[in-house]
């Protein structure tokens, strides 16, 4: 089998690379103007949401939500 | 070590010399040194002080609870009081996550990940603080009506339901003004910052972190390190990618990022022979673990009472081995490890599942990287799908919150999808997710016994009480006794005292940004290592797929029936509550 030359692996890089910033600059911000998504989208620009966290603990918004869940099982008995 | 790369984890052989030859060992030295000092820097910090202050907040919790039948505002900001005390907002606290900050978010200009001048950091303030200050004005709106509303019910004493439901729809619309202001302050608090030293020093420490332990099982300190600095870079580049604005709004972390870096590098240009000695992905996935085993603390599962258990805890066990026997017998799966890996990923809560899961069962990395990509993918569209649905069919927000919450894969897309629907639905979300994500534990150390006792048997191995203990992954011990460590203080302090300095120090003062780290340089190395054309092939037939979308299928069903019969037939009195 024909090995890749030197210059062949540095296109593939580049072109890979390429790639990678049409999705970053280009795909994007261009899908955030689909009507669908734009306010879903907005709105998590807005809260500052890391929707990529992979952990509860990733995010401060289940920090917040957990010490609700947790005052209104123990303080909310009258309603 | 390493001597199959190809597979998360690595057999063991049961010699006293183990404790320092093996890297599941290893993993758990590192995991709980790390562990301690977050222990030693955070835990003084529950003073008399902050448990005075957390006595009051209670006292006046109760008295709200006592006055009306629903949160009023003071209950509210009884509760703010209580969550302004972090131990991880300590000097030391701060030094911590200045040292170890993944690269900053940004919007156009990479260069804003590592580097921002005063000026522009004056310039970006000042934009923000136009921002702010309209949110600010619509919060203090929002904070007038609620007060007229929970007056007007109070002057009924509190018995018009009417009265009730206005002040509390009022209170709920003011806390979801309130957070959106929260983060808007956030942003005009930016100054100029150069994260580039700080990045290196914090690659210093990683590398005698991992080097020492890499030298004593028999490697070069010094390789390791040359090719540490490469790993690094790739997975700071991955931080990056993943903090860019538009990523972040999909849901595209840093794990997805690192793959397809290591991925470009290892099928162009070639990963570097000199590097490869710091292509460690067991050794990060496991020490970072045996972190997150410290993050499973059990008191959080009845946060949301029975329903929660119910929701998360019975549905996702189903779904698990429905999915995984669907995958043996229907779809006729060619690898045991993938199709359990995938049905985890799927059915608890993706990447982090998938990761315990793949270590847990010996999954190779290829089928990680398959789940982790399914995971992305199905993630991005349920985040966006599931509140239109809701929203369009009119699902009550408990509903829909506990639906999302047990069946979007990713944690961060459930607190935005949540979020999006209203403040409720987040809560409610978020706490089911949270118990979902304490199963990793039961169900990593469940699929690790049934690994070495039965899989393996099956393949023709006789499977002593020994033989479990020379089978059985080490560090999963780690793992679990993490878990069991820090829920047993957690549970001995009382939940309050535990927010401030486990929730908020020991985990997110420290295990978890460095967990979050090893995690990346594990899946760096996964992509540094695999070859395109062999990761292909795992894909054949679309049946990863077909599995991922049948599992989830049955997910979504289940989920939203059981939360039905618990939210609104079983417990409505919990519902009322929420």
């Amino acid at each position: 089998m024909k090995k890749n030359s030197r210059a062949d692996k540095g296109l593939r890089f580049l072109l890979c690379v390429g790639a990678v910033a049409a999705v970053i600059w280009g795909t994007g911000p261009l899908l955030n103007d689909w009507s669908v998504i734009n306010p879903l989208m907005t709105f998590i620009e807005e809260r500052d949401i890391d929707a990529g966290a992979y952990y509860y603990t990733d995010i401060e918004e289940f920090a917040e939500a957990g010490l609700i869940m947790d005052n209104t099982m123990t303080y909310c008995v009258n309603r | 070590m390493g001597k199959d790369q190809g597979v998360v984890v690595d057999t063991g052989a049961s010699k006293l010399s183990d404790l320092w030859t093996q890297e599941d060992y290893w993993a758990i030295w590192l995991g709980f040194f790390v562990l301690m000092v977050g222990m030693i820097l955070f835990f003084p910090k529950a003073t008399d002080e902050v448990r005075q202050t957390i006595s009051q907040a209670n006292a006046n919790l109760e008295m709200a609870s006592a006055r009306a039948p629903f949160k009023t505002l003071a209950w509210y900001q009884a509760l703010d009081t209580k969550k302004k005390l972090k131990a991880s907002a300590s000097p030391e606290g701060k030094w911590i996550k200045k040292v170890t900050s993944a690269p900053k978010g940004w919007k156009q200009n990479p260069l804003e990940a590592f580097w921002m001048s005063a000026p522009a950091a004056s310039a970006k303030a000042a934009k923000a603080k136009e921002t702010y200050l309209k949110v600010a004005m619509a919060e203090k709106m929002a904070l007038v009506e609620a007060r007229a509303s929970e007056k007007m019910a109070a002057l009924a004493g509190f018995s018009d339901d009417t009265k009730n439901a206005s002040a509390v729809k009022d209170i709920d619309a003011w806390r979801a003004v309130k957070a959106k202001a929260s983060k808007a302050k956030a942003k005009t608090r930016v100054t100029g910052y150069n994260q580039v030293p700080w990045l290196f020093l914090f690659m210093g420490f990683l590398i005698v972190f991992f080097g020492l332990g890499y030298a004593v099982m028999g490697g070069g300190f010094g390789k390791f390190a040359a090719g540490f600095v490469v790993v690094f870079l790739v997975a700071t580049l991955a931080y990056v990618a993943a903090g860019n604005g538009s990523m972040k709004q999909y849901g595209v972390g840093y794990a997805a990022w690192a793959i397809v870096f290591g991925l470009i590098i290892s099928n162009t240009i070639g990963t570097p022979e000199w590097v490869k000695p710091a292509v460690q992905t067991e050794y990060y996935i496991k020490t970072g673990l045996v972190l997150l085993g410290a993050e499973i603390l059990f008191g959080k599962i009845l946060s949301i009472g029975i329903p929660g258990i119910f929701v998360a805890w019975v549905v996702t066990p189903i779904v698990l081995i429905s999915t995984y026997l669907f995958g043996q017998k229907v779809l006729k799966m060619p690898s045991k490890t993938l199709n359990m890996t995938i049905s985890a990923d799927m059915s608890v809560c993706g990447v982090s599942a998938a990761i315990a899961t793949a270590a847990a069962c010996k999954a190779k990395k290829e089928e990680l990287t398959l789940a982790v990509g399914l995971s992305l993918v199905f993630t991005s569209i349920m985040m966006v799908v599931m509140p239109l649905i809701i929203k369009a069919v009119g699902i009550p927000h408990v509903l829909g919150g506990a639906w999302m919450g047990g069946t979007i894969d990713a944690t961060g897309a459930v607190a935005a999808a949540g979020a999006f629907l209203s403040e409720r639905a987040l809560y409610v979300a978020a706490t089911i997710k949270m118990i979902q994500n304490v199963l990793i534990g039961v169900i990593a150390f469940g699929v690790a016994l049934y690994w070495v006792t039965k899989v393996e048997a099956a393949e023709g191995n006789h499977v002593g009480l020994i033989e479990i203990w020379r089978r059985f992954p080490k560090f999963v011990i780690g793992f679990i006794l993490a878990s069991i460590i820090f829920s047993a203080i957690y549970q001995a302090v009382g939940k309050d005292v535990a927010y401030v300095i486990i929730d908020q120090g020991a985990i997110r003062g420290l295990s978890k940004i460095l967990r979050s780290w090893f995690f990346c340089l594990a899946f760096t190395s996964i992509g540094l290592a695999t070859n395109f054309r062999e990761l292909k092939e795992y894909f054949k037939g679309g049946k990863p797929l077909i599995l991922y979308f049948c599992g989830q299928s049955l997910n979504l069903i289940l989920t939203l029936t059981m939360a039905y019969i618990m939210f609104y037939l079983v417990f409505p009195d919990i519902t009322a509550k929420i």
